[in-house]
């Protein structure tokens, strides 16, 4: 396999999205543009903390720091997926190029994940605007936070393998469908958002719900990132979740590439590369 | 008479024909109504229960349920109508009816109203499914001042939304951008899942001047603080100033970029 070949064609794939997203702007003007986003995504979420501690006077600044590191790494998470996912939806149904994608490029499934590479980097810089901004916010002292770098960039490498996954079979299940590949993109992040220990852990879930969070890695990522920013967070079974998530991680990787070389064969069968439906 | 009766035929004709295709359009496929009630559920959930999780008071409940069902008139009224827009534009629709004799802000009425019908389903839904699934308690007696409130907020988004339409046409994608860069801002000063009492003082001003937010504030307060004409009369000026505001700045600003684009040729201009 030639590496550098290889890498020059992730590079490129990475640099298309970077202008497409940017379009075409200065850089400094879309790093501007993209924090407004972030930060006032985490001025909705944060103040529903200060909005309790306001009229209720709870200051319970764990649950703080819970609110306000979900909402934050949720973003590295969704900001990753809706773009992968959103990358079949807007070549094939706004810029019409994905067939042409399709002959240019060796790999459907690495171009997918090479075009959400640089949405996992955007939600990256999200998430740490969002985190800091968050617990500067809810007045949660910065100065007790006490990360562990390391674990820190492993975790995410893994989120970005997981969930990058996780995009590629939502994406190739869109490829069927080009009223309901925006839907189904919400819908998968919605149920992360819901059941991913984003905003409460999935101990406060309705029981019924609670199984659902099993199905996917989100929870464990999450709670592990927490632990991997704080040191101090609590979790019982470190070695346990670990366990979970890389055993989860794996099935996502075998599953995923398995379910698209069969979504990719039937794309071609029937002719859906180019088939657009003027949505 | 007869010429203002043409031209204000001008306007409500097209007005309806768009309103009758956007209605059509988006209701056609009952699965996607279906889809747009329960997205917005999983979001109202999520917050719910993150309340739940702080302890907060079971009131707080109808602050998330109502800014949550009232959040989506501004996507889906106000950017609705410029995103419809860009989308005439790029479909090659635009520059027909530019050339007919209908006027723009009619073309932009009955996406407006479209909008509302759809989401007004979609919004009633997703109350009902809220106050079955999370014990919401409202004050129904409220229900024709919070109404008079809603349809206030509504026409004042419909003159700021015609004004922030002409950004589609003459910028295109940027039009596009700027509309998501809008979003988060909104949703926050609105005060989507709390009350925007809880603001500073100059955040409370600043969301006065979003209609969104002071009609949201006025909806909350008559039905779920049980408050009244002698309260929320303040609210009631403030938006009938908004409508009469934003409708006036709304036409300047269509007309101004309108010209602008006929001008700089960006009318026809696609995949900008």
């Amino acid at each position: 396999m030639d590496v550098v070949r290889w890498l020059r064609r992730f590079r490129a794939a990475v640099w298309l999205t970077w202008k497409e997203q940017s379009n075409w702007t200065r850089p400094y003007i879309y790093i501007l543009y993209s924090m407004i986003t972030p930060f006032f995504s985490v001025l909705v979420y944060a103040y529903i903390y200060v909005v309790i501690a306001f009229y209720s006077g709870l200051v319970d600044l764990s649950r703080a720091y819970f609110l306000v590191s979900g909402v934050s790494l949720y973003n590295f998470i969704g900001s990753g997926l809706y773009g992968l996912i959103w990358t079949i939806h807007s070549e094939r149904e706004h810029f019409r190029t994905l067939k042409y994608t399709y002959l240019a490029f060796p790999s459907l499934h690495v171009y997918l994940l090479a075009r959400s590479f640089f949405h996992f980097i955007l939600g990256g810089i999200y998430a740490l605007v969002m985190f800091i901004a968050g617990l500067l916010i809810t007045s949660y002292p910065l100065g007790s936070l006490n990360p562990n770098l390391l674990e820190v960039i492993s975790l995410l490498i893994i989120g970005y393998l997981w969930s990058s996954q996780l995009g590629v079979m939502v994406a190739g299940t869109s490829i069927f469908s080009s009223e309901y590949g925006p839907l189904i993109s919400e819908a998968v992040g919605g149920i992360l958002f819901l059941v991913g220990a984003v905003l409460y852990p999935v101990s406060a879930l309705p029981p019924f719900i609670q199984p659902l969070a099993s199905l996917f890695p989100m929870m464990e990522w999450m709670e592990l990132m927490r632990h991997a920013l704080n040191q101090s967070y609590y979790i019982a079974d470190v070695g346990g979740m670990y366990m979970s998530l890389i055993a989860k991680t794996a099935i996502y990787i075998l599953v995923s590439i398995v379910y698209f070389g069969i979504i990719e064969r039937l794309t071609r069968k029937r002719g859906y590369l180019e088939a657009t439906l003027h949505h | 008479m007869r010429r203002s009766r043409s031209a204000l035929n001008k306007v409500l004709r097209p007005a309806l024909g768009r309103a009758f295709v956007r209605i059509k359009g988006g209701n056609r496929e009952p699965s996607w109504i279906l889809w747009e009630i329960l997205l917005p559920m999983i979001m109202i959930a999520s917050v719910i229960w993150a309340y739940e999780h702080l302890g907060a008071p079971s009131i707080f409940k109808g602050f998330v349920i109502l800014g949550g069902a009232m959040m989506s008139y501004w996507y889906n009224v106000l950017w609705g109508m410029g995103r419809t827009l860009y989308w005439e534009k790029e479909t090659g629709n635009l520059e027909l009816f530019l050339l007919s004799d209908s006027r723009l802000p009619g073309l932009l009425l009955g996406m407006a109203l479209g909008g509302m019908f759809n989401t007004s389903i979609r919004s009633i839904a997703v109350i009902i499914m809220g106050v079955y699934l999370f014990n919401a308690e409202f004050n129904v007696s409220a229900l024709p001042l919070a109404l008079l409130i809603f349809f206030l907020t509504l026409i004042s988004l419909y003159g700021l939304g015609m004004g922030l339409s002409g950004l589609h046409i003459v910028y295109g994608r940027m039009g596009v951008r700027i509309n998501e860069a809008l979003d988060e801002p909104i949703m926050f000063l609105s005060g989507q899942y709390y009350p925007i009492s809880a603001f500073p003082t100059l955040l409370q001003y600043a969301a006065g001047l979003i209609p969104l937010a002071v009609g949201l504030d006025g909806v909350r307060r008559a039905l779920l603080l049980g408050e009244g004409l002698e309260t929320l009369y303040i609210h009631l000026i403030i938006l009938a100033v908004a409508t009469v505001a934003f409708y006036l700045i709304g036409m300047k600003m269509l007309n101004s970029l309108v010209e602008r684009g006929r001008r700089d040729g960006r009318l026809i201009l696609r995949w900008m």
